[in-house]
């Protein structure tokens, strides 16, 4: 199983290339360097830490399609891998839509499926014509994108328990040989409540807020996150109130959080799941401390 | 005294741009200045982030077609190339070439308005303020950078008619110009004159001028300076040509032949006059004298630029070690 982490959050660049130069230095296998509306762009960054020569992978994402053309991204990749080497990921995904429509981007849920796919191949189609090795992985939290994924060379799941990344695994039987199937939970390394950390509770919140009714009927959370869903209408963002009507215990099956020792506990069950990739998400990988805590669990499991 | 630059732009091959970048520090230059072709060849923010971490001057964007970028993407890219030049950034917006954008079916109704609008919502980013606005181009509501301190970031407008150099005087930190000497010279009466009626103070304004530089030294031939100068005079926009002293059937000529048989049919018809209005060219010393031609009419900076031909290495290496030398003597 593959360990990688997500960089660029909201801390400055110094901050971001001696969190991904420790990641690298403890054997973190990629850094995904996160591509959202109000951070620094993605591949930037990445050109930023490809000159530090940080040894692994990395990657790029999320890449929104409403945001990025097909030659934009490709011409993102194909310039660091011209200047850096051929080591550089993509993760496509539709996006925040609030945040979308705040940058004055319409985000359209009508034929969206079909866009992606077409997204997908016209990518892939243009990696190969460069000759280029990066592979494209798919963010997916739906049924629909999830079968959609087997379009691209892996997916991250935007799922953190063990029971519902199994039933996401179960929509991807037709992958074909080689298909990467990871995770993406967002990750607080800490002795403190989770609670006291607002970034993970709010990393946490987007994804649970983002169940298709399906999907969270499935699991029984469909009246659970029924009034913070309502208040996520009413508010057109997620605010603290819109979080604190989430129970708790619901809040908890859409994050990682806990010391040392409650991360190495995941890792190991993740390990049975089959599962490729842990990609450990925001917070963690704004903080230096958070990062080397992570990064001994990790070696304490490798052990 | 001014300054020397040099000018790449995102369709050049790796190769040409990663040399100049690489040797940018070396050649005594003030700045790499880059220019996006729309959609073709690099991309221009990680370019320039490579032209900023690999050389030790200044770098900037000439320019970002507001037409085929999005506000928030330059907005973003600026705040990480400003942390990573150290404040050794230029970012330089223009509306984009007509005939690129009419291609692409996009029509700008207001483009000055337009401009003036990103120029302000840019300087609202970047200092940290939440933004919302609503423009020709753009739709921004209630959006905010992740920043930890307001930045500023110097921002350069690359404009040609009266009314755009109008506005780059009233409110850009820089400008950069390219077209004809003559023109070149109206133009910045213009900025000058908006500058003061705007209270400012025009030097404080920075001028840039970026002209086809073709060297006819170092494997560069005066043929070769001629089909490009053809095309440079085909490309320039009638309104452009309208103002200036030259022979204006000679240019229709030359516009015509190109259109007819390409630049090799028009290359007989360039005379020298129209190789030193619309191009710097000839031979080291002759290319001095035109950049300081260029000076005597206000650039604060020039720019030695595509096309990159015959030994080009060489002939960079000599114009700025030449240029350099003059100061020193």
């Amino acid at each position: 199983m593959r360990m990688e982490i997500a960089v660029n959050i909201h801390e400055p660049l110094q901050k971001v290339l001696r969190i991904a130069t420790i990641a690298s230095n403890n054997g973190f296998d990629r850094v995904w360097i996160i591509d959202f509306p109000g951070t620094r762009l993605s591949s930037v960054v990445a050109a930023a830490l490809a000159e530090e020569n940080i040894p692994c992978r990395l990657g790029l994402g999320l890449l929104s399609p409403f945001l990025y053309d097909v030659q934009q991204i490709v011409r993102f990749v194909d310039t660091l891998s011209s200047k850096y080497g051929d080591s550089f990921d993509m993760l496509i995904g539709p996006g925040d839509r609030g945040m979308l429509n705040r940058i004055g981007i319409p985000f359209k849920t009508k034929g969206l499926i079909e866009r992606m796919r077409q997204f997908i191949d016209e990518l892939k189609v243009e990696i190969d014509k460069r000759g280029l090795s990066s592979s494209v992985f798919v963010g997916a939290q739906g049924p629909k994108m999830i079968s959609l994924s087997m379009h691209a060379d892996g997916v991250l799941l935007n799922y953190t328990e063990p029971e519902m990344i199994l039933w996401a695994m179960s929509l991807l039987q037709e992958a074909s040989k080689g298909f990467q199937i990871g995770v993406f939970p967002p990750t607080n390394v800490s002795d403190d409540e989770c609670k006291d950390n607002i970034s993970f509770m709010h990393s946490a919140a987007v994804i649970a807020l983002g169940l298709t009714k399906s999907v969270a009927s499935r699991f029984g959370l469909l009246d659970r996150i029924g009034p913070a869903k309502e208040a996520l209408r009413l508010h057109g963002g997620i605010t603290q109130e819109v979080i604190d009507l989430i129970p708790k215990d619901v809040l908890a099956r859409f994050g990682l959080c806990g010391n040392e020792g409650d991360i190495l506990q995941y890792i190991e069950r993740l390990s049975k799941c089959s599962v490729d990739i842990v990609v450990f998400g925001p917070p963690v990988g704004a903080s230096k401390t958070q990062t080397e805590r992570l990064a001994k669990a990790i070696s304490d499991f490798s052990q | 005294m001014y300054r020397i630059s040099i000018g790449i732009t995102t369709g050049l091959s790796a190769d040409v741009t990663d040399w100049i970048i690489k040797n940018a520090s070396n050649l005594d230059v003030n700045c790499i200045w880059i220019g996006e072709d729309i959609n073709i060849g690099q991309d221009i923010y990680t370019l320039t982030a490579f032209a900023l971490l690999q050389s030790s001057v200044r770098v900037g964007t000439a320019i970002i077609p507001i037409a085929t970028n999005h506000i928030v993407t330059i907005a973003r890219a600026g705040v990480a190339l400003q942390e990573i030049g150290n404040d050794r950034l230029a970012i330089g917006i223009g509306i984009g070439g007509i005939q690129d954008i009419q291609r692409l079916g996009i029509t700008i109704r207001r483009p000055v308005t337009e401009l003036r609008n990103w120029v302000r919502i840019l300087r609202a980013l970047w200092g940290g303020e939440s933004i919302t606005a609503e423009t020709e181009l753009t739709s921004i509501n209630n959006f905010q950078l992740r920043l930890e301190s307001p930045i500023k970031i110097p921002v350069f407008l690359g404009v040609r008619g009266p009314q755009m150099l109008r506005l780059a005087g009233e409110i850009a930190d820089g400008v950069i110009l390219s077209g004809p000497v003559d023109y070149i010279k109206q133009a910045i009466k213009i900025l000058n004159t908006a500058a003061r009626k705007a209270r400012r103070n025009p030097a404080d304004i920075e001028r840039v001028v970026w002209l086809p530089t073709i060297p006819t030294f170092r494997g560069g031939t005066e043929k070769l300076a001629k089909r490009v100068v053809a095309i440079v005079v085909a490309d320039t926009p009638d309104p452009v040509i309208d103002l200036l002293d030259v022979d204006h059937d000679l240019i229709r000529n030359i516009k015509k032949s190109v259109l007819e048989g390409g630049p090799s049919k028009a290359a007989p018809l360039i005379t020298r006059e129209i190789m030193d209005m619309f191009a710097i060219s000839g031979s080291c010393q002759e290319m001095i004298e035109g950049f300081s031609t260029l000076h005597h009419i206000g650039a604060d900076e020039v720019v030695i630029g595509p096309p990159f031909i015959g030994e080009w290495r060489d002939a960079i290496t000599d114009i700025s070690t030449e240029i350099a030398g003059e100061y020193i003597s």
